[in-house]
């Protein structure tokens, strides 16, 4: 579970999170708001990456930092050095264990998860030899490898196809049934929005938190990107608002 | 039987190789080749220091050069903008050196002779201290190596798994500058830079794993140094400075190779 109340975050006396309050149970949440609106500061806070000026934040009823160890996480590809050949299974057992050493069963544990993310035949390459879309399902891949009770994703779907994308979407549905939590981090919706229970609309302070059948609506979105956001409702009655595809 | 001057430099030379190896991949892993400017010039400075107060503490300058080099890692994994802090660091300790260099000057050229080395002209101590901070450098290297290539690879992910990454990005940055220390004994406080970054870059254009830029990064070393050495006995120019410039041409071939 996690809980944040009244969190509040400044770089160099600049606020990047202001009061912003929501819980997390057993549910799969989406961020989303403008470039800048704090989105990423948010999850270092619930991961204990940065501590709230103001605030706190419990996971499981402990402090963040303390609960480094039941997260997986995968950040926005930008934050990865690709410029040094290091390969795709070491990088999935990054996430298996931080164990000095691998076992036979980390190594099977790391291809299992490789495999349900369809890019077995990727083991022994070079990272920097895929494209984006499979960078990114590999860095996926390792945020789920250590089978963790949260999973935290900055922008999973930047670059990666339909077909790939839905399998990561079926992938956390899987895990969502597990009771695992999920948050993540989008600046698009729209693939997500049959799939999640909550979803934060945040601009420094949260403008919104509720079902996305709620609270995406004309005046909320208005409130988040600070124009109005062209909004088209599918059969299901969900509010799929059109906000610019990619992250890039 | 090879002359015992021949001996110190050939053991120099693989010594130079595994720090090339290690540390020089590292820098190459981390972009951080400006951290050994930074350390070999802070080292430069820390030698001046410790030979000025020679008369006062009997102590060996190349701690000096520890000292000070270690102070440029420390700045830099604390600050924000590692360059930066690498940067001002180096200005700080050049102005140090100068300063201190002016204050012993009959005992000057024993910096300048740190600034450009020589690999005929290392002592018996010079290599048993090489061979010592290697030791050190290989140890910690292996202990530590899937954090420091967690870290150089996403620093960001490797805080979110629990690993301390800032402190192993500070134990990383400090054992580039003791290897910078080592490397500068052979071949120089300028030409360390050639050492430490061209071996290690032409390795990372051609190798397929992480561990092949060790091993590639490590041949190369050695091809520059022998080359070097060898090639000193029939022109009359530093082996230093031809390892360092055949180090810089191997990467340039590699560079037109595998643009």
């Amino acid at each position: 579970m996690i809980e944040v109340k009244n969190v509040s975050y400044s770089y160099n006396g600049r606020k990047a999170i202001e009061n912003v309050s929501f819980s997390v149970k057993k549910e799969f949440v989406a961020i989303m708001g403008p470039n800048g609106s704090g989105k990423s500061t948010l999850i270092k806070l619930v991961m204990g990456l940065l501590k709230p000026d103001e605030g706190e934040i419990k996971i499981f009823g402990e402090d963040a930092e303390k609960t480094r160890n039941f997260i997986g996480y995968m950040p926005q590809k930008e934050t990865i050095a690709k410029h040094f050949p290091i390969k795709v299974a070491d990088i999935i057992l990054m996430g298996v264990t931080n164990k000095k050493f691998y076992t036979k069963e980390d190594i099977k544990k790391a291809k299992e998860i490789l495999e349900k993310v369809e890019l077995s035949h990727t083991w022994n390459k070079k990272f920097n030899s895929l494209s984006q879309g499979q960078q990114q399902r590999v860095l996926f891949a390792r945020a789920l490898a250590k089978e963790p009770k949260i999973i935290i994703l900055d922008e999973p779907f930047s670059a990666v196809d339909l077909p790939s994308r839905e399998k990561m979407i079926s992938l956390l549905n899987e895990r969502k049934k597990d009771g695992i939590e999920i948050l993540i981090v989008v600046h698009n919706i729209n693939p997500v929005l049959h799939d999640i229970d909550k979803v934060l609309l945040l601009n420094k302070r949260a403008i919104a938190y509720g079902s996305p059948k709620e609270i995406l609506n004309h005046e909320n979105l208005m409130e988040t990107y600070g124009s109005f956001v062209q909004i088209v409702t599918c059969e299901e009655g969900y509010c799929h608002p059109l906000i610019g595809d990619e992250h890039v | 039987m090879f002359d015992e001057f021949i001996m110190r430099a050939i053991i120099a030379i693989f010594l130079l190789a595994i720090n090339a190896s290690i540390a020089g991949s590292f820098v190459i892993f981390k972009n951080v080749p400006f951290l050994v400017a930074g350390a070999s010039h802070a080292a430069l400075a820390g030698s001046a220091v410790f030979i000025a107060i020679e008369s006062y503490m009997k102590i060996d300058p190349i701690v000096g050069a520890i000292i000070f080099a270690i102070f440029v890692a420390f700045s830099a994994s604390k600050a924000k903008q590692a360059n930066v802090a690498i940067g001002i660091s180096f200005a700080f300790s050049m102005s140090l050196a100068v300063l201190f260099i002016s204050f012993i000057k009959e005992q000057a050229s024993r910096v300048w002779g740190l600034l450009f080395g020589d690999l005929l002209l290392i002592t018996n101590e010079g290599i048993i201290l090489m061979a010592i901070m290697t030791a050190v450098v290989i140890i910690i290297s292996l202990l530590f190596a899937r954090e420091f290539i967690f870290i150089s690879f996403d620093m960001e992910g490797a805080k979110a798994s629990g690993i301390k990454a800032e402190y192993f990005n500070y134990v990383l940055l400090s054992i580039i500058s003791i290897s910078t220390v080592i490397t500068m004994k052979a071949v120089g406080a300028i030409l360390v830079y050639a050492m430490l970054v061209a071996p290690s870059a032409s390795a990372n254009k051609i190798a397929k794993s992480v561990s092949g830029v060790f091993i590639f990064s490590a041949f190369f070393a050695l091809i520059a140094g022998f080359f070097g050495l060898a090639l000193s006995f029939y022109l009359p120019f530093s082996p230093s400075a031809i390892t360092a410039l055949i180090a810089t041409l191997i990467y340039l071939i590699l560079f037109r190779k595998f643009q």
